[in-house]
This record gives C-alpha cells, structure tokens and sequence, in this order.
C-alpha cells in the first residue's frame, strides 16, 4: 500500500518546477485518464510491462509516485503518436523529456549510469537496437541550448555502453532449424525481424540494396542525430549472433523475388524495405539544376558525399523528413534556409519537437502557401513562383485542406529548391501475387502482417508510409511472431 | 393585420412541436417553421428511445399529425425565417417559403410521383444509406403528406426533360413554376427549437470514419435498426451486408477534449449508445456488444437501472477507456481496435465487425446567421444561449425570444420536451403582460 | 344491459384507393361491389382519394342523397383521419360516433403486398366487420366541464414558488402549500449554486419576495394537503394548516413540486462515528456560516449509499455539489488538498464539463473507485482521518490522510410522499419518485388529468431543471385553466348501477382516478368521472359484475364483430 503521498517532498518540487517549464505539464490536470495514449503508443506494445504513459503520468501527478526511479520515465521514444490522439492535444513527449533533463541537472537521479544500465537491460530483452533506441530517445548533444549536465551523463554513460559492446565476445545463436528466411530491408523492421528469428535458431539473411546496411536508420537520420557508431556497433552485434546481411543486392535487380522463394529456397520472406522514394511535386520546372529530392540529399550526406547546396534554400513540405533537409542543408553553409508549407502549423506533420529545433537554429518557416512553378535560368534554379493558401473543410485524414487563394502569387529567390513532400515505398520488385495499396504500400492483415501471398510477410514503412523508427521495431517482432509461427505450423492468425 | 396573441415557434422537432402543442391548446396561433420538407426533427430519426425502448416515431407520429390537425397552428414546412423586427409582444417576422414544386393544397401524398421518377439520390433523411427519389418524401410518416421536388437532381430542372411526375398526378399537384414565397407575420412572442448537428467524425481520423465502410455513426445506425429505414431495419455492416457478431461502440468522439472536436459533453451519447447495443442484442442475442466511455453518463430517471439491464440481462461490456486508432484489415474489412482498458491497466487488441462513433452534438451551421437575424447571442460554442441558464433558462437576451431544447446545447428528450413547455409558459407571459400594458 | 332499439341502419361505404398505396394491390371494385350485398349497405363507391376535398364532398352527398345514418370509410388509419371523417359527417348534421373505419392499407394493401388476392379478401373481411359493428353505433354526446382557473401548488421550494409566479403572471390564482414554517425546501440549506456561484439565500428571497408580493398567489406555510377530492376543472382541497384549522378551497389543477431530501449515511465510512466525517449537505452549512478550520486535506466521496443494492439510482446532483464545494474550498484554503472519490463524474452538457475543467484547473484531484472495493475510513493515531482506496486507474491501494471527510448522499423522496401520492391519485416509481404520465413525452405531466408534476419530487434536479420543469408544468396546468371548458369524446365506461355491488375493484383498477364509489339511494354504486374517464376499458375488464361497458366500444359491437369475422364467406 501506498501512503500518500509516496513521492515525497521531492515529488512535489518536481512538478512544481515542470509546470513552470512546460505548459503542457500544467495541462496534465486536465488529463481524465481516457488511455487514448497508452492505447496508441507503439513503446506500449512492445514493453507493455514497463510502459504505460497514462499511469506514469497520473502517479505524478497524484504525488504517489517518486519519478526519478520509474523506468516509464525513459522509454518514451517521443512518435508523438499520443499527441495527435490525446483529446487535450497534450504533448507528453515533451514533457518526459523536461522530467529526464530535471531529474538529471537537478540531481534528483544521482547514478545516470545504473539507471542508464537497468534501461538497457530491459531493452534488450525485447530488441536489437537498444542503444540505438537509447540515443534517439535521450537526444544527447542534440538540443539547443546545450544540456550540460544532461549531455555530460548520458553521453559518458552511452559511450561506454557502446565500448562494452564493441568489447564483448558474442557467440552466434545455434541453428534449430533448416528453414531459412529472407528478409528484405536492413532498416530497423528487418533488423529486428533478423534478430528474432536468429534466436529462435532460424537461419537468417537479410538482403540490403545499398553498400551499407541500416535503412533509413543509415541514410534518413542525419549524423547529428544519431552516430554511425551507435548503428555500427548495433549491426556488428546482430552480425555476430549469426544474421547474413548481403549488402548491394537489390531484390528485383541483383536477385529476383520469385528467385527466393524458388532456387534460393527461402522458406520465408520478410520485406521491409521502407519507403524511400521520394513524392513528385508535379510542377513546372521540378526538372531543373538545383531542384532536389530531400531523402537523397540526406542520403548522399549519410553516405559520405558532400553536396553542394546554393546559400539560399526553400524547402517544400511540413514532416521530418523536411525539418532533417533543413538542419542539414544549414549544415552544409546554407545561409538561408526556409520551409514553405501548404497548411498551418497545426497540421503540421513533423514532430513538434523536431520543428522547434529547427526554428531554434534560425531555418524559417512558412506556412499556408505552396510553389506554383519553380523559376530558371539556363536550366538552373533562381526561384520559385508561390500562392497563398486557405484552409477549408477537413479531408479524409481529418486535416483541413488547402485551397490555393487565386491571385495572391509571388515570386521568391532560391538557388536550391529541396522537395520533401513525402516518401512511397518502391513495390516494382514485388510479384504479382502480393496486393498493393493505391498509395503503393503494401497490403497485409494488420496484426499477423502476412501479404497475400502465404509465407510473405511485410511491415515498416512499406507497409505504414514513413513513420517512426519505433513503429518499425514493433513490426519486425510482429512479423517475427508470424513467421515463427507460420513455420512450425502453427495457425498464423492467433485470437 | 395585426394578430395579437401569436407565437412564431422555429424548429420542427420535438421541441418545437411540444411548444407549438401547448400554445395552440391554449387557444394561440402559433406558426411552426421547419426548414425541411418535414416536421419531426431528429427524434423522428431514431428507431426506438431509453429507457423504456418505445418506437421513436410510433410515439411522436401522433404528436406531429396533432400539429398539422390543429386549428391553431399553422405549418410552414421547407421554410426560413428572413427577417425579424420589434420587440416583445410586437415582432413582424418576414418568411421565405422554399419552392417545393408541389402544391401542398393539392397533393394526397399517394407517392405515385415518387416511384416513378427515375433520379435516384441518397437519402438525407436516411443520413444517406437510403435512396430516394428527386420528388419525395423524406420519411412515410412525413406531415405534411406532401412531396417535394429537390431541384438539384431533378431532371426536369437540371436537364429540362422528364415531367413525369407532373403527367401521372392526378390531383394535378405538381408546379414546376412555383417561386419562393415571401410571408410576413406579426407576432408577440418568438421560440427558438432549432436542435442540433452532430460532428463530422472523420476529424478524429484515427477512427477511419469515411475511410472504413465498418465505421459508421450512431445516428446511421438508428436508421439501420429501423424498419423503415433503409435495411428494412436489418443492421448490416455496410461493407458486405452481413450481420455484425461483434460490435464496438466509442463515446466521446469529438467531445470532452480540449483539443479537436469540442470541449463539452453530448449528455445523452452514453444512455443513446446503451439503448443501440440492446437493440443489435435484439436483432441477433448472440453477438457480442463492446462500449467504450470515459464516464457513464446515466443520471436520469430509469438511466442507471436501464445501464444496470443491459450489463446484466443483455451482456453488453462496457470498457472505460477511449481507443488510441483502429485499423481495418483490408480483406475481411474487420475492425481492430487499439485501446486501453483502463480499469484494468491493460493494453488491448479488439477484433469487431462494426464499430459505431458516437460523435458530438454541435450546433446547426444556421445558429450563426438565426442569431444575427433574432439578435439573440449564442454561448461561446455557438449554441443558444440562455441570459441566465439557471434562474431563466429558456429566455434569451431578447425580451420575448426563448429558446428550449438542443438549439441551448445538448439535451435528452424528456429534458426538450419539459423545457418547451416551460418556452410556451414564458411566452404565455409575455404575452400576458404586454397585453396587460396595452390595455 | 339495456337494449336500445333502434330502426333499421342506412350505411354507407367509401372504400379509398389512396392512389396507388391501397388501389395497386387491393382490388378496390370487387370489395364496393362485395360491401353492396352485406347487410343495411344501402350505398358503396369508391373514390381515388376518400380525403381530398372531392371525396370528402362524396360523403356528404352520399349522407344527403341516401339518407345515409352511418358511414364506414375504408382506407387508412384512424389516427390520422378519423377525425377529418368525423368532422365531414358532423357538417352535414350526422353524429361524428356513428362513423366507423377499416384500415385497409396499413392492415390489408401494406402488410399483404406480395399476395394481392389474399389481401382483397381481408378488405373484405375488414369491412363486413365495419358494417357489423356500425349498425349497432349509437350517437354520442359529449361531455363539457368547467375548469376552475386556479391551481394549487405543494410544495414551496424553487420549483413551486417557478410555478407558481409563472401562472400567477397568467392571471391564474394559486395557492402554494409548504409543510415547513418557511417557503425555500432545499435552498434554504444551500450555500452557493452552480454554476453562477451566485448566493442561494439571495435568488431564494428574491423569489419568495415576488411570491409573496403577487396577488394572485396566497402562501399556506406550516400546511400539509389532508384530503382532495373531484377531478380535472373542480378538485375541492383540504388543507390542515398547522395543528387544528383545516383551509378549504376549490382548484382546477394541482402542481406537485415537493421537492426531495438527503439521505443521512448512518453507519457508513464512520458518519456519527468520527466527527469529522460529515455529508455535503452539512459542507454547505460550514461554508455558509464560514465556519471551517483552516483546511489541510480534505476528501470527497460520491454516491454514499447511491448507485449499489436497494437504491440503484443515480441522484444527478451530487457529482456537480462536490465540484462546487470543492472549488469553494480552494477558494478559501489554496493550499488544501482535495481528494474526490467518484465512480463517474456527470459533468453532462456544455457548463458542467467546463466546471469540471476549472475545478481540474485549481487542482483538484480525482480518483476513480469501484463499488466492489469502497474506500474505507478509519481514525489515525494522530487523531486525524485516514481514507483508504483501491484507485481503479493506476491499480493501487492508496491511503490518504484527512482532516475532513465529505460524503455525498443521493436526494431521496420524502417519507410522506406515498401519502400525497395516494390522496392525489397518482403514482410514485420504483425508486420513490413521481411517475409521470410517459418517460419521454410527457415528463410533466401525471396519467391523471389535471395533476402535474416537477422539479425534485419527479427526480432529482438542480436549480435550472427545476426551473424548466416548473415553466413546463405552468404550460401544461394553464392550459386547461385557460380554456375554461373542456369537453372529453364520449368514449367513457358506463356503470349499470342495476348491477353494480359497489365492490370498488373498479375505483382499484382505474389508473386514471376517473370510477368511485358513492353513496346512492341504492347503495353503493360506482360512478364514472366523465371529465377523467379515458375510455381505456380496465375497469369494464375487471368488473366482476359485468356492470361496466365501454361507449362506442361495447360488448355487442366487439362481438357483432367479432361474429361477422367468423362467418363463413359466401
């Protein structure tokens, strides 16, 4: 039994402090404890024993709690899915990640490295990429102004983890079976995938289009948000268990699909080969020297390449993936950097606390207008054409659609002009057996993640359109429930 | 002509009828405005009501045909009000009286037009899961018994061919000249029984409503459950007709957050959602029937013993928590609901046929432009609203303006009913009291 | 039973097509030609529309040219145009009871569209009973009654004194009847009221005032209602005013508004027992005189002896008097901590929600308890209150320490109601409260004429519902007092007081108070209120006698009917 208030004095201070941080926390008190959070969060289906934001959350607030000890206060891997379905739009990941600088800085968490090594350790227990998911989590270094004392004791901790598992000897997990599984995509949903069947005793290859393996891990998060270390190390480590990843064979290319399941002798098959093709604005001059694709820009940075990027950069498009484009091409000596966005920001897609970050290090944004036309000269890029936009009635994904207001064009100066409206996955490699959506993902039974064709299996950003790592984790355990199931019989549907 | 002793009553529904009733047996004059080819409002939608699951229309049908019978009352169907001067006990009010192409003197409301008009649409009042034709009736049970021409699909006005309904009408009713009609009437007293609309549940998108045919709203499943409706009163899903095993119903869609939707609560969404579980436990005793909610709303009379009964007698499960998304599996068009049930602290997986969205009561569009006309201020959510809700609920900031039933928010029908009653009370009164000033 | 003779009938029959609804299936010639040939049938058409103005213009002719004295209509439903025929004959000079319909539409062309054969031959079938039963018909005359234009009003709480004040404005005299020394009920106790946070005191005496200066309103306080007596239009009341005089007066109409009281917790979470356990009812009290200790912590819980086994209701108000409260409390001690206990909030509509919010604002907090683990309330070491708690949502037995416990306790109805409700002749629920004459539309009103109720005594309400009830009653008591004559339809029960033994099962069974028994020179006979007799017939049903038949409905009509539907078709 509890006896009020368990959290103490301490408790108390906390929140007071919180509140004055974030206005968000203030709004916890309208909080009526209605789930939606918990029943969307996708940390929760994967840690359901340790994660429950809701119950997190009201603990601290009832005082019955001493937060700095809950492990629920370091799991959050900040989706923001909560956020769009809390009925009070309360923006929860932010306030975890106030409560993990507060506990830090203020002292209140005195070991940041045993607690840092208890995280660890319940990660692991359910995935591969745990230090991975620890750094996107805890953002070090990241945030501006600098946290540094927060910094300081997460990176120390990290690093060291890191070090440990470059030291460690991992003996590969012994081969049960004779099946064999093909995993297509070394992004975080095949990874995972990999690594579950690897240690139920499968054989596991994982085949990986471009030089390196990671996925969007590798090529769509920018450096600065998350080391090549970190994910070297990870991917050693998975290797070591005994996963094959064959890098530059493209599926549809260097091998075929069919070839898997006929001479190569897969007896099943994970895609997870995300969502990498970038979206067309379908305009005037969206062929020009200076005009480029977001996601290939961060890949080419991610792959060691230095792009050139004019000084002055428009970026067209409101999620992530924009806001990564921005920082980067700033990175790369833009001077001016500006993100043009059809809607207003509370449509905005891209994760709050990604668009504040961006805002902070000077990038501009603008909502409510769109390009018309892109603007040459001699095949290159010297600006843009633009309307202004309106909102009208919500479409079908609930947001209010933009109506260009005619006659309110203009014209702005750019040498560069970055699209990032969104990424589709590329189907083409797929038989014809395996049903597609009309928006080019691919269609699966939503718990079992099984395709039309018996034996595929699919998940990740081919399936879902871009989402967040964390959605492709889960994924990748869904699938590997399936196929586990699916080759030693058993009926692959479960109630 | 002046008439002294008028009462012009705005809104057909239950509560504008109720008022309308007591005034005029009163020995009032009182004109009704409706602004559909109908009276009867929403009530006239449901299939049956709680606590005592009496048929909806069984019940008001009489309530509606008094109205048309009545001497004193004079019905202004598929109207709208225009214009309103003065002040209490003296407002001229001018009337525009839709064109409805059929001469409501002449026509029996034999329906022969009806089933020979070839333009099929779907139904409004079936919140279009039925058809009907472009001259109809919105409902059988429709008062006036006349029907209407809606000229936006009609041939005759789109395309200048048909007139087929005009041929076969042997009382010779139909117009395809008549114009709109300007009415100015004088009268002491004006009510205010507009109702309500329920929100567009595709804002909260994780629903899928408009994505998912399985997701529909609890006003669509009234008109699935009922017999005149457009199932015959089967409730089938809508993606292949079958008869759902298992249904989930969520409260609170768009209502009680502070982010989308609105802040308030609907009121009788919980008692509403109880009475439709019952009756799919009614069509079919084997299936299973889930609701989410937040809190139980069933505080009036018969409500908690009611929810008692449907838990315990009927097996419905009731989960205290508000779904985070549901997905639809692509094949089957089955419905899995993420949630959390809260009780119990436990992450869910729910696999159902049907899922039904119990979405927020908001104002109608039209309060924004009424108000303006009548003067009267509407509450910050764009309700009526009352000068002083507790000690004069049903008087406006306007002297001699009242408003009752869902026009001031949301409301069951006891509540309506009682509180139109009180309307025609207060304007009795005013009435009274002018008159006593006068003379 | 007396057999009135009478001359051999002229009926005549107009069997409607409505256009197609009746005319495509049912072939409406074969059924004039068939009603021709039945018994007293002196004339049968058919017409496309019997209720267009050119139908109905056919039956009068008819009337006029055939001397017709009974008309039969077959074609839709009586509910909707019965009244339409029956006012066509009374035009021409024939008593409206001697038309009779057949539904041929709804029971025969609706019912039976796939087998058109079978449905011509119920419309036969429909209208040879019709026939039967109109040449037994006999006119009717209706009854008239004056109504008295005034009311009496028990009850002088907020809804009475609404009530009243709303047709004393009317021009109708009213007496209101309070048991206590003081006009108020329930506000008299009360603090502050929601959501105006206005002071109860001042919108009591303000209301009292205005009652007290009308003079169309005469106040009876320290009175309770010792005997009523008559019917709808003429009650004749007797009112015991404190202990020996005795107030008669005559009302046309009744207004029950007596409003509800708490229910006291004896014996639960330690009330009576510890001192500082006390219910919200109490709270108001402190609050009103001001009279709290400096507040540290305090917890509220909900639905004390509602909402579990023998009071399964839920009160409605308790949920909003504790945010109240709680709210006031915060006012006056920022730093006390508030704890409310509830199972589920009813905050419903648009203000209550947004009250909830400001008191969530001010940092109230709320924790979801399940019936089957109550909190438990024990007495500390330190001398103050612990509160024990299962909180359903976070899974946790929780305990808080307090220096005042507040328990809401539900409205109940007053012990003396059943009383009331017996001398009234109307009915209490199932959960002790006024029932009224139907759930949804008609919540003001009683299945007896004339009687209506609101406010408290129907189901609890706070002051804006009690207020719109009381308006509602208002409407619906004026009404009748405004029209001054009613006429009923004759469709009464009728008493042979040959046969009658005065039994009184009759006075038992009739839900509307509308049979009693009196005194006669012949003993003891049953009598029928004309003015409250609605025709229903359970009187008749139950009489052991067979003394009592139905106007318009008697035995030997039904039978005739009953005896044509058996006849072997021919």
């Amino acid at each position: 039994m509890s006896r009020f208030p368990q959290g103490g004095p301490q408790t108390v201070r906390i929140l007071k402090e919180l509140s004055k941080r974030s206005l968000d926390a203030k709004k916890l008190a309208y909080c009526d404890e209605c789930g939606a959070c918990t029943g969307s969060c996708p940390v929760v289906r994967i840690f359901p024993r340790h994660f429950n934001p809701r119950v997190f959350f009201n603990k601290l607030f009832l005082e019955f709690a001493n937060v700095s000890t809950e492990t629920d206060l370091w799991l959050c891997m900040m989706c923001y899915r909560c956020h769009s379905r809390c009925p009070h739009g309360l923006k929860l990941p932010e306030i975890f990640l106030s409560l993990r600088e507060m506990v830090i800085e203020q002292g209140y968490l005195q070991d940041v490295p045993s607690k840092l090594q208890e995280i660890l350790e319940i990660l692991r227990e359910e995935i591969p990429l745990s230090l991975v998911y620890t750094w996107l989590c805890l953002r070090p270094g990241e945030e501006e102004p600098k946290r540094d004392k927060f910094d300081t004791a997460i990176l120390d901790a990290l690093q060291r983890h890191i070090m440990d598992y470059k030291r460690k000897e991992v003996a590969p997990s012994p081969k049960t079976t004779k099946d064999k599984i093909a995993i297509i995509g070394s992004g975080p949903a095949g990874l995972t995938a990999a690594w579950e069947l690897v240690r139920r005793g499968f054989i596991v290859t994982v085949f990986e289009a471009l030089s390196e393996p990671g996925g969007m891990l590798r090529v769509g998060i920018p450096e600065y948000r998350l080391p090549k270390e970190v994910l070297d190390a990870e991917i050693e480590h998975i290797k070591d268990l005994g996963v094959e990843i064959r890098t530059n064979t493209a599926i549809g290319k260097a091998l075929l699909f069919n070839d898997l399941l006929g001479e190569e002798r897969y007896t099943a098959i994970f895609i997870a080969t995300g969502a990498h093709r970038s979206r067309k604005l379908r305009i005037e001059g969206e062929d020009m020297e200076g005009v480029v694709h977001a996601l290939g820009l961060l890949r080419q940075v991610n792959l060691h390449k230095q792009p050139r990027l004019g000084e002055k950069v428009g970026i067209v498009g409101g999620g992530n993936t924009a806001m990564d484009a921005a920082r980067t091409a700033q990175r790369l000596g833009a001077k001016k950097v500006n993100i043009l966005y059809r809607r207003s920001r509370e449509e905005m897609p891209a994760n709050p606390l990604e668009v504040e970050e961006a805002e902070r290090s000077g990038v501009e944004i603008h909502f409510l207008l769109t390009p018309r036309k892109i603007l040459g000269k001699n095949k290159q890029v010297v600006g843009a054409e633009c309307i202004r936009m309106k909102l009208g009635s919500p479409d079908e994904s609930g947001r209010r659609r933009p109506i260009p207001i005619e006659g309110s064009e203009f014209t702005i100066e750019l040498d560069t002009a970055i699209i990032a409206i969104g990424e589709s996955p590329d189907t083409s490699f797929l038989p014809n057996e395996i049903k597609v959506t009309e928006w080019n993902t691919i269609e699966v039974d939503p718990i079992t993640l099984e395709t039309s064709l018996p034996g595929v299996f699919a998940g990740g950003d081919v399936v879902s359109g871009p989402a967040s790592v964390v959605e492709a984790i889960d994924a990748g355990k869904r699938a590997a429930i399936s196929i586990n199931r699916y080759l030693n019989g058993a009926r692959v549907k479960f109630p | 002509m002046k008439e002294s002793g008028s009462v012009l009553v705005i809104g057909g529904g239950v509560a504008g009828i109720q008022a309308a009733l007591d005034l005029a047996d009163r020995g009032f004059r009182v004109y009704l405005v409706e602004e559909t080819p109908s009276i009867g409002g929403r009530m006239a939608q449901l299939d049956k009501t709680f606590p005592t699951l009496d048929c909806s229309i069984c019940i008001l049908a009489p309530k509606m045909i008094e109205c048309y019978r009545h001497p004193n009352i004079t019905l202004l169907t598929y109207s709208e009000v225009e214009k309103v001067r003065g002040s209490a006990g003296n407002f001229t009010v001018e009337i525009t009286r839709k064109p409805r192409f059929v001469d409501e003197a002449k026509c029996t409301g034999c329906g022969t037009c009806s089933q020979k008009c070839p333009i099929i649409v779907p139904n409004e009042f079936d919140m279009l899961l039925g058809d009907r034709k472009a001259i109809y009736m919105p409902l059988p049970q429709a008062v006036p018994r006349v029907t209407t021409i809606d000229k936006d699909s009609c041939l005759y006005f789109t395309r200048s061919v048909c007139k087929i309904c005009q041929k076969l009408c042997q009382a010779e009713a139909v117009d395809f000249d008549q114009k709109p009609e300007k009415i100015n009437l004088n009268v002491s007293a004006i009510i205010v029984a507009t109702g309500f609309s329920l929100l567009n549940p595709s804002v909260i998108n994780e629903y899928g409503y408009g994505r998912y045919k399985n997701v529909i709203t609890s006003l669509e499943l009234e008109r699935l459950a009922n017999a005149s409706g457009p199932t015959g009163g089967h409730v089938t899903r809508p993606s292949d007709g079958k008869i759902p095993d298992k249904v989930a119903f969520i409260q609170c869609v768009g209502s009680r957050g502070l982010g989308r939707g609105v802040s308030y609560c609907s009121s009788a969404c919980c008692m509403y959602a109880t009475k439709e579980a019952i009756l799919i436990k009614e069509h079919k005793p084997k299936s299973e029937v889930f609701i989410f909610y937040l809190d139980l709303r069933a505080s009036g009379k018969g409500f908690q013993e009611f929810i008692n009964r449907a838990k315990e007698n009927w097996g419905v499960l009731y989960i205290r928590g508000r779904p985070g998304e549901i997905i639809e599996d692509p094949t089957t068009k089955d419905l899995i609901i993420f949630c959390e049930h809260t009780v119990r602290g436990e992450v869910r997986r729910l696999e159902v046929d049907m899922v039904v969205l119990c979405p927020a009561f908001i104002p109608r569009e039209s309060n924004n432009k009424l108000s303006e006309k009548l003067r009267v201020k509407l509450d910050e959510y764009g309700f009526f609203k009352a000068e002083d809700a507790s000690l004069v609920p049903v008087d406006s900031n306007i002297p001699g303006i009242f408003t009752c039933g869902c026009c001031q928010g949301p409301k069951d029908i006891p509540e309506s009913v009682a509180q139109a009653s009180g309307a025609a009370a207060r304007a009795v009164e005013v009435i009274t009291l002018t008159a006593r000033r006068e003379g | 039973m007396e057999h009135r003779r009478i001359e051999t009938p002229k009926i005549g029959v107009f069997i409607c097509h409505c256009g197609i609804n009746i005319g495509g299936v049912i072939k409406v010639p074969e059924v004039v030609q068939y009603a021709k040939k039945l018994p007293n049938v002196v004339y049968a058409e058919e017409n496309l529309y019997t209720c267009s103005s050119e139908g109905l213009s056919k039956i009068k002719e008819g009337i006029q040219e055939h001397h017709l004295d009974r008309v039969i209509v077959a074609s839709c439903t009586p509910r909707t145009h019965e009244s339409l025929f029956r006012a066509t004959c009374t035009e021409v000079g024939l008593n409206k009871y001697l038309f009779e319909m057949a539904n041929i539409r709804d029971q025969c062309s609706w019912v039976h569209m796939k087998d058109p054969e079978a449905a011509t031959e119920k419309a036969k079938d429909l209208v040879r009973m019709a026939v039967a039963k109109a040449s037994l018909l006999h006119p009717q005359e209706e009854t008239e009654i004056d109504v008295i234009p005034s009311a009496l009003v028990v009850g002088g709480g907020i809804a009475g004194i609404t009530t009243a004040l709303c047709l004393a404005n009317q021009g109708f005299s009213v007496y209101i009847v309070e048991k206590e020394a003081k006009m108020g009920g329930m506000l008299r106790y009360l603090h502050k009221l929601y959501p105006t946070m206005r002071n109860a005191s001042e919108v009591l005496n303000q209301l009292v005032n205005e009652a007290k200066a009308s003079k169309n309103i005469e106040i009876l306080t320290s009175s309770v209602v010792k005997e009523v007596k008559g019917f709808i239009g003429n009650f004749e009341v007797a009112i015991q005013k404190g202990d020996e005089k005795t107030v008669n007066f005559e009302v046309g109409t009744i207004i029950v508004a007596t409003g509800a009281t708490d229910f006291e917790p004896v014996g639960m979470y330690g009330y009576k027992k510890f001192d500082n356990v006390i219910t919200q009812l109490q709270l108001e009290q402190l609050l009103k005189k001001g009279r709290l200790q400096n507040l540290k912590r305090v917890v509220m819980i909900q639905c004390v002896g509602s909402r579990q086994e023998g009071r399964s209701y839920c009160s409605r108000i308790c949920c909003m008097t504790a945010l109240k409260n709680s709210k006031l409390i915060r006012e006056s001690y920022p730093d006390a901590n508030i704890h409310i206990f509830y199972r589920d909030l009813q905050t419903y509509g648009q203000e209550y929600e947004k009250y909830y919010r400001e008191v969530q604002e001010k940092g109230v907090k709320f924790i979801k308890y399940l019936p089957e683990k109550p909190p438990e309330v024990s007495l500390g070491e330190n001398g103050k209150l612990n509160v024990n708690v299962y909180h359903s949502l976070i899974n946790k037995q929780i305990e808080i320490s307090a220096d005042l416990v507040v328990l809401s306790t539900p409205l109940i109805q007053h012990e003396d109601a059943k009383e009331l409700s017996q001398k009234l002749k109307v009915p209490l629920g199932p959960s002790g409260f006024f029932l009224e004459a139907h759930v949804k539309l008609r919540p003001v009103d009683f299945a007896t004429d004339g009687v209506f109720v609101c406010g408290s005594a129907h189901w609890p309400a706070d002051v804006g519902e009690s207020i719109s009830q009381a308006y509602g009653a208002a409407s619906r008591a004026s009404i009748p007092m405004s029209l001054k004559r009613l006429h009923t339809e004759a469709l009464n029960a009728l008493v042979d007081e040959e046969i009658c033994s005065g039994c009184g099962l009759c006075e038992l069974t009739c839900p509307f108070a509308a049979i009693r028994i009196e005194e006669t020179k012949k003993g003891r006979k049953a009598k029928v209120i004309a003015a409250s007799c609605k025709g229903c017939g359970a009187c008749g049903a139950g009489c052991p006698q067979m003394a009592i038949s139905m106007q318009h409905f008697t035995d030997e009509q039904l039978l005739a009917q009953i005896a044509a539907l058996a006849e072997v078709k021919s």
